[in-house]
């Protein structure tokens, strides 16, 4: 097996909250919010659109125009749908194969809304109806029996308590007793905490953003009780090589820039590994001429951040130059083969077969590289 | 003069035109519609006229072509013609007339094709306005935002939006023509003696500003006449399904049956599409999935939200769509794609007056349709026919006789399992032969489009049909196709025609030698004789013929067996139905003549190579070759040529038949083998496919038992009857080589033929 040099984690554990990265951003759009908001959202649904999807035009800040990129690509009526489910005090489930940005939007969407991403629930066998609800702190427990100060709240309890949007990662992952107390959370809108005779209102303002890997196969288990409880927006895999281009590019960008580097990857690299990408995943090449073998490996838009990244990072740091795609190709290969050995000689007949012949523009360089890679 | 715009299929259109007629009262409403469909305006309106229905304008010399002319419940047009009846103005339709519209496309007649300069100018609106499509922005603008406007204000934005319209897309001299003709009609009814501020014409909104110059006499009417044809008119059921994609870009309607609901809620957008939503959830749970009242309000309030956010004053089309998706589809269109079709788009299919307007073949095919309860709905439903069930015979008589007069509406399909809703080969002896029968009926304005151009052949099916069968019959040089139309003249019940209809196949009989129409005309009469006993056919003169015939085709068999390639085939599979009649010891096939001939074909040095080879294969089927015997004459031929491609052929030929006992012969794979280890690849190569039709795609049985006879061929397996007792360590050793020797055989041959 060969060892990627990972210097960043796929999801990119040093990454900020996107309220910090876009402090500037929501700032303008909250400073030029002409419609109405519905009771307690910072920004009015129009506007966290505009957020959302981008605008042509930056608006003016106090150091100059602030310009407003797209953070997510793609269908707007999707996007409208999302935020018409939460503005209609409806739960959203954002559902969609790995890498869907399903995350991405939540947290944006969040971010948006709230002014902030933090109230999370991670999704996993693991999960307790605690993480749901509230738990004690136990030496104050003992020491004065159950008072405001010895409970220590869940992120969904926080987000009632504050009317503030709260995200829940892979719903389905989590047990069957959880989601049932997510039911009843749902539907009465309050938790009651019956050690301190009480309980905590959903204030104006609070939602849910859950998000489901529909390659998981709790989304078809999920009882029918909490489907119920939830507008769905099933978020497509990107087909589009141009656009995911231009996501890598400036998603890789900015992962780097929080790192202090400013590296430059040739657009025509990353289109080439954009190819790579979709070829392995869909099952044949971009021109349909011929088949490949696809990978058990998820090989998501998300993954081919990371791999352009940690490529971006090695030209950056050690090399002082532009990534080339030797920088790549060992991410590339570690992406590739993480999961299953056997995935590696499909990487090596897709390497024979398809990348081989190809002899224009960076084809030939990727093959040699990636041949001595993959030995 | 009131010159009112419209967009056809524009509810807001609609009310307002019927809000101006009342409050004018003219004494003149002149429509935009072709104008020789005037006659037709009492049975549009009659009451027993439920639209959809269109105005169906045909030629009826030349070239055939159609164009129609639909209207919905909430058509400006129709319901301007409803308005001047109430408030007792005379009506009249005053475009270029359909005899002129049918010549368009002509060399000499006008350019009527809609204008893509037009789709870009409606697309580029949409977008600037920020839509994504013009229905989406035409649905806010128009039948949201200015239907609540008084009439003058609302009347005043559509013209301004047809004048830009018109304007930056000039559409060249067919608008032109359209507009004089239009005008000029007004100005024909005000030499009549009416005011022209009696009159309201009601066009299109593109048309009024250039119409209303004409009239106003600021500019000149070009005297022009189209060119006509000749042409009739008639009036029609149309559909929803139709009418969502009838007309090009702009002129649509994707929506017809939400667009009704909005049409009888007054224009509520709102009542319109929470009415939808619940009939959406009662179309999902009447298909068995999970779709509460509480999600129906959910996705209601859902629409409404997403409407603000769009900038629209109520939900439409639109947010059904979205809030469907996400409320009850689990965020996918699929799942209630076909529920929002019927909500959205609907199958409903309007009626015409029984009085008017109706040709016989259409009250006709309402009548039967109704008695013998067939669906008639624009969407494909599925029937099953048992033929021994009188009732459902009548049924299949009926539908064969809609197929054979071409009336779109009935496709037979494959029945049983796996047939997979494909169409069923049109072979009428097959046909004659079912006991059941698959069908496939839809409605479509097709339907009538055809009933009513077909009544040209006749009044009643029966006489169409006898038409067009007679036709047939005289136009047939060759005696099979004499013989398939008596088969068709049996599936469509039409037996009178039937006597002469033999009469001339005696005669084609006669005349003709070509053995494969010999042989397929004897298995046509046989098939007749023996299923046409319940429907009254002569079965003695039947079998007399078909006698006859059968020795004819006989006699002709040695010269067509000498053919080419192409002509083959047919020799041999007519051979196989011919030796199948002798199988089956039917009376009009003497086996002893049969025999003959084979024995004789199978000798002739010319004979193709597949004939003489299927032949062999009879002869051995038929006892009259042993088994040996067809390996001895295989090899006999084999090494009778040097020409390999003839060779391939005869095994070809030998293997096309009865492969499962062939493959078990063991003389005869030996035969095979030999001739196949013989060859030079390149020699090879291009036999391969005569070999792959023969040999290839054997299915699990017939390879086991080819390799296991391979086996013996080879030399290489004790025999089956030690194979099971077979336990000793020596005897398992030798067995697995054997296999392996076999295995790599046919290997061999499937990687160098491409078969086994
Ligand atoms: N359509 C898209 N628009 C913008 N970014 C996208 C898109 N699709 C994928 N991405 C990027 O890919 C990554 C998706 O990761 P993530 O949100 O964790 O996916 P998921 O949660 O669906 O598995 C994010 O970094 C995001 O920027
Ligand atoms: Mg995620």
């Amino acid at each position: 097996m060969i060892d990627a040099p990972s210097v960043l984690a796929p999801t990119g554990v040093i990454r900020q909250p996107a309220e910090v990265r876009c402090a500037a951003e929501l700032a303008a759009l909250i400073a030029h919010d002409r419609w109405p908001k519905p009771r307690g959202w910072r920004l009015s649904p129009r506007m966290v659109e505009t957020f959302v999807l981008g605008s042509k035009e930056s608006l003016p800040g106090p150091d100059g125009p602030v310009p407003i990129p797209a953070k997510f690509v793609g269908d707007r009526r999707l996007v409208q749908v999302a935020i018409a489910t939460l503005a209609s005090d409806r739960a959203l489930m954002l559902a969609g194969q790995p890498g869907t940005a399903k995350s991405w939007l939540s947290e944006h969407l969040a971010a948006a809304i709230s002014g902030s991403s933090g109230l999370v629930v991670q999704g996993t066998a693991g999960t307790t109806e605690e993480q749901v609800k509230y738990s004690w702190n136990y030496a104050l427990l003992i020491a004065q029996g159950p008072s405001d100060a010895a409970l220590v709240p869940s992120p969904v309890l926080r987000g009632m308590r504050d009317g503030a949007v709260v995200r829940i990662e892979e719903l389905t992952r989590c047990a069957a007793e959880v989601q049932d107390a997510l039911i009843s959370v749902l539907s009465e809108q309050q938790i009651a905490i019956p050690e301190l005779d009480t309980a905590v209102f959903a204030r104006r303002g609070f939602a849910v953003i859950a998000t489901a890997n529909t390659r998981d196969r709790g989304v078809n288990e999920m009882s029918a009780a909490l489907k119920r409880r939830f507008n769905f927006v099933t978020l497509p895999v990107l087909t589009d090589l141009v656009q995911e281009t231009e996501i890598v590019a400036r998603r890789s960008r900015e992962l780097l820039h929080d790192l202090g580097v400013e590296p430059v990857v040739p657009r025509d690299l990353i289109a080439l590994l954009a190819t790579v990408f979709s070829e392995l995943r869909r099952g044949e090449t971009l021109d349909g001429a011929a088949r490949v073998k696809t990978p058990t490996t998820v090989l998501s838009t998300a993954e081919l951040i990371s791999t352009v990244a940690n490529g971006a990072l090695l030209g950056g740091f050690f090399g002082d130059r532009p990534a080339t795609v030797g920088d790549c190709v060992a991410g590339l290969v570690g992406t590739v083969a993480k999961e299953n050995p056997a995935d590696l000689d499909i990487f090596r007949e897709y390497l024979a077969t398809v990348a081989k012949p190809r002899k224009d523009g960076l084809w030939p360089a990727f093959y040699a590289a990636a041949r001595d890679a993959v030995g | 003069m009131f010159l009112f715009p419209v967009r056809h299929h524009s509810p807001a259109a609609a009310r307002h035109v019927t809000r101006v007629i009342r409050a004018r009262r003219p004494r003149a409403v002149l429509v935009e519609g072709p104008a020789d469909a005037t006659p037709l305006i009492p049975a549009l309106l009659d009451v027993r006229t439920e639209p959809p229905v269109a105005l169906y304008a045909y030629r009826t010399e030349g070239a055939p072509r159609a164009v129609s002319w639909p209207f919905c419940a909430y058509s400006p047009e129709y319901v301007a013609l409803a308005a001047a009846r109430e408030v007792g103005a005379r009506s009249a339709f005053c475009d270029l007339p359909a005899s002129a519209v049918l010549a368009a496309g002509d060399e000499t007649g006008l350019d009527l094709s809609p204008a893509e300069d037009y789709a870009r100018f409606c697309g580029g609106l949409a977008e600037a306005a920020g839509y994504a499509t013009f229905d989406e922005f035409w649905d806010v603008v128009f039948e949201q935002e200015a239907a609540d406007l008084p009439s003058d204000a609302f009347v005043a934005a559509l013209v301004e939006f047809g004048a830009k319209a018109r304007r930056l897309v000039p559409r060249g001299d067919e608008d032109s023509v359209r507009e004089a003709q239009m005008a000029a009609a007004a100005l024909r009814v005000v030499d009549e003696g009416i005011a022209p501020e009696e009159i309201v014409l009601v066009c299109g909104a593109a048309h009024v500003e250039p119409i209303a110059a004409l009239v106003a006499g600021s500019a000149e009417i070009e005297p022009m006449e189209p060119p006509t044809v000749p042409a009739a008119l008639h009036l029609i059921p149309f559909s929803f399904p139709r009418l969502s994609e009838h007309f090009g870009y702009g002129a649509g309607n994707r929506a017809p049956r939400y667009y009704q609901r909005v049409w009888e809620a007054g224009g509520d957008h709102a009542v319109a599409t929470r009415a939808a939503l619940l009939a959406l959830a009662a179309d999902l749970r009447g298909a068995g999935r999970d779709a509460s009242l509480a999600q129906a309000i959910d996705a209601d309030t859902l629409g409404g939200v997403l409407a603000r956010l769009r900038g629209k004053p109520a939900a439409g089309v639109d947010e059904i769509e979205d809030a469907a998706a996400a409320c009850f589809g689990q965020g996918q269109e699929l799942p209630v794609a076909a529920a929002l079709r019927r909500i959205q788009i609907g199958e409903t299919v309007g009626r015409v007056t029984p009085e008017i307007g109706r040709t016989p073949l259409q009250t006709e095919f309402y009548e039967t349709t109704s008695r013998l309860g067939l669906p008639v709905v624009d969407a494909p439903r599925q029937i099953l026919l048992h033929m021994p069930i009188a009732a459902e015979a009548a049924r299949s008589v009926f539908l064969h006789r809609l197929v054979l007069a071409e009336i779109p509406y009935a496709v037979e399909l494959v029945s049983g399992l796996g047939g997979g809703g494909r169409a069923a080969v049109k072979d009428p002896l097959d046909q004659i032969a079912r006991s059941r029968e698959k069908w496939e009926l839809a409605w479509t304005p097709a339907t009538d489009g055809q009933l009513v151009e077909r009544t040209a052949l006749g009044a009643s099916f029966a006489e169409v049909c006898g038409r067009t069968l007679a036709d047939a019959l005289a136009a047939a040089t060759r005696i099979d196709q004499g013989t398939e139309t008596l088969l068709r003249m049996a599936l469509c019940d039409l037996t009178e025609g039937f006597d002469a209809g033999l009469l001339r196949c005696e005669r084609l009989a006669a005349a003709g030698g070509d053995f494969v129409a010999l042989g397929r005309a004897t298995f046509h009469l046989d098939g007749l004789a023996a299923y046409g006993a319940a429907r009254r056919l002569p079965a003695a003169a039947l079998a007399t013929l078909a006698a006859r015939l059968f020795r004819r085709a006989a006699v002709h068999l040695p010269a067509a067996a000498v053919c080419g390639d192409e002509d083959a085939v047919a020799v041999r599979d007519t051979l196989v139905s011919l030796a199948d009649l002798v199988r089956r010891a039917s009376p009009v096939a003497d086996g002893e003549t049969f025999w003959q001939a084979l024995e004789r074909t199978a000798a002739g040095a010319a004979t193709h190579g597949e004939i003489r080879g299927a032949i062999l294969t009879l002869l051995q089927l038929g006892g009259r070759l042993g088994d040996s015997d067809l390996a001895h004459h295989l090899r006999y031929w084999l090494s009778a040529t040097a020409e390999p491609g003839a060779n391939a052929r005869l095994v070809a030929g030998v293997f096309s038949l009865h492969r499962g006992t062939l493959v078990r012969n063991r003389p005869l794979v030996a035969a095979v083998n030999g001739f196949l280890a013989g060859l030079s690849l390149a020699t090879l190569t291009p036999l391969l496919p005569t070999l792959r039709r023969a040999l290839g795609n054997l299915g699990g049985a017939e390879r086991a038992y080819l390799s296991e006879t391979l086996a013996g061929v080879l030399g290489v397996t004790p025999s089956t009857a030690t194979r099971s007792v077979a336990a000793s360590d020596v005897e398992t050793a030798l067995l697995r080589e054997a296999d392996a020797l076999v295995a790599t055989t046919l290997d061999d041959w499937r990687e160098r033929y491409g078969i086994a």
